[in-house]
């Protein structure tokens, strides 16, 4: 029996403040069968082996593995890729980042969740086992509090953002050949990347879109560790939002509360 | 030989609370608290146990005073925010707060009391922090010129449209004030505050009734009971108008004959109200 306070969680040896985390591993058995027989002849692989691994969590910019894996993949799109290890209670395989979303809404701390994808069989047992984290103290969380906006090397404080989240999404084509069971390589074939936008303020969506930034007048989120409250200096993950296209604009009017709108902009990477 | 104390106690005479730079007369209890916003985090594989700030940082202060002159909380029902403090008799400051808004307030009275008026104030912005330089000073330089004004009994006059009487055994006025501070990314301060629109107001009132006629409960809702109110009351020494409560469109949610071999005949009435 494993307990929670056990699982060590980590990417690339890497650890996470993982809330939850899930490992699934599946392959792609189908029936055979054949007239003049009534039963099944037997299961038999119509595809590869494949799994994926999620979590969601709180980010610490000084400890932070999936945002930099998000950033080199969208950086270099066009280039070749290793695959990274990936480690739930013991249990790892050779994963590639399959999606990866960060939300920071007023008030709370800031979380994320990523899902890993892998065509390689993975490996191990469920077993207890450090945790390779760092034991930051709580002034290492990204926050609400310390989120900030900038328009080049201006911070903007004014105008702010209620909430904010940004998803990306890279699709994988794993390349078999004759005789191997797994890939020879795997292929980013695209990626895009999303963001949505609390604000007060409305501005209409035009059929050719726009760059969002020129519409929000802010080109960079950076979050800040908690410690940023006191040092002004810390570490940080930043987003850039540059030729991100509006896509859709959302005014939502509740009671007891002021109109909020929801920009939507995308990116694709390939 | 026993160690005496070498500080005294801060007893009530030393003790003045004050909204802006205006003294608060009649004060019977304050309370100023807060709880942080500390919440436990829990992760897969817990090194050690963290725990992080959710939710807004918000600090409370509840207010008990005597209705024995000018009342300077109902004007506080409004939109605006305000800094308050409780200052020492010599100038010093116990206890200040900033951004101050009224969320709840009542003014109830009964037989043979002294009338009573409770608040409820959500601080937004600071608890424990000198107000304004200026109404610090205004505060620190100020002599208690308290005027009283004392209700009595039978110096109460109830109007509900037609019926008017004197004989207000109890009343009980509430007013919520509802507020919605909007955050946003990177402050721990809300960007403005909303006052949730409409008020909620309750009156409930016991009188002492002659020839009252209580209201079907049947005419609702086809014809419901709308009334206009006014409570004055005055002192009871020279008629003086301490406070007048005038409310229109007051909606009539429930209605109470009693009699009892230990007194009068009387009716409670409640009423409610949303401005």
């Amino acid at each position: 029996m494993l307990h929670y306070k056990n699982v060590k969680v980590g990417i690339n040896g890497t650890g996470l403040l993982a809330e939850s985390a899930q490992v699934d591993v599946s392959n792609n058995l189908i029936p055979i069968f054949s007239l003049g027989k009534k039963g099944l002849i037997t299961m038999t692989p119509n595809g590869e082996l494949g799994g994926t691994v999620t979590f969601n969590y709180l980010v610490e910019p000084g400890n932070e593995p999936v945002n930099g894996i998000c950033k080199y993949v969208r950086e270099n799109a066009q280039s070749s890729y290793d695959a990274y290890v990936v480690e739930v209670g013991g249990i790892s395989g050779s994963y590639f980042l399959e999606s990866y979303s960060v939300r920071a809404a007023a008030n709370d701390a800031v979380t994320a969740s990523a899902s890993f994808v892998t065509y390689y069989p993975v490996s191990g047992q469920l077993v207890a086992a450090p945790m390779n984290l760092n034991p930051r103290n709580n002034s290492g969380i990204a926050h609400a509090y310390t989120t900030t906006f900038f328009n080049g090397n201006t911070q903007i404080t004014t105008g702010k953002i209620a909430n904010f989240d940004c998803s990306f999404r890279a699709n994988w084509n794993p390349v078999y050949t004759l005789g191997r069971k797994e890939p020879t390589h795997v292929l980013l074939t695209s990626a895009e990347e999303r963001y949505n936008i609390e604000r007060e303020f409305f501005k209409n969506v035009t059929i050719s879109g726009e760059a969002l930034s020129s519409n929000i007048n802010i080109d960079k989120i950076k979050i800040f560790e908690l410690s940023y409250l006191v040092n002004n200096t810390g570490n940080f993950i930043d987003f850039n939002i540059d030729n991100h296209f509006l896509r859709n604009v959302n005014v939502d009017a509740v009671l007891d509360d002021i109109v909020r709108v929801s920009f939507s902009a995308e990116k694709i990477y390939n | 030989m026993a160690n005496k104390a070498t500080q005294e106690a801060v007893q009530r005479d030393q003790q003045r609370f004050f909204i802006g730079t205006t003294e608060i007369p009649g004060v019977q209890s304050v309370r100023a608290e807060y709880t942080n916003n500390a919440s436990l985090v829990k992760y897969l594989g817990l090194a050690k146990y963290k725990h992080i700030p959710r939710g807004p940082q918000l600090a409370n202060i509840s207010l008990s005073s005597l209705l024995i002159s000018d009342d300077l909380l109902i004007g506080k029902t409004g939109e605006a925010g305000f800094n308050g403090s409780i200052v020492k008799k010599d100038g010093t400051q116990s206890v200040g707060f900033t951004s101050g808004y009224l969320t709840s307030y009542s003014s109830r009275y009964s037989y043979g009391s002294l009338p009573q008026i409770d608040a409820g104030i959500t601080v937004l912005d600071n608890l424990n922090q000198p107000q304004t330089i200026g109404e610090h000073q205004a505060i620190t330089g100020a002599a208690s010129n308290l005027i009283l004004k004392i209700p009595g009994p039978g110096c109460l006059t109830l109007n509900i449209d037609e019926f008017s009487t004197n004989r207000v055994v109890s009343y009980d006025i509430s007013i919520q004030c509802a507020r919605n501070p909007v955050y946003n990314l990177g402050s721990v301060y809300p960007a403005f505050v909303e006052l949730i629109t409409p008020l909620e107001i309750t009156c409930a009132f016991q009188v002492e009734i002659n020839d009252y006629q209580m209201k079907s409960f049947r005419r609702y809702p086809f014809n419901e009971n709308v009334q206009n109110l006014s409570l004055t009351v005055k002192t009871f020494d020279t008629d003086e108008q301490i406070i007048n409560y005038t409310f229109n469109d007051l909606f009539m949610i429930g209605e109470a004959y009693e009699t009892t071999v230990n007194g009068n005949a009387g009716v409670s009435v409640q009423y409610k109200a949303f401005f």
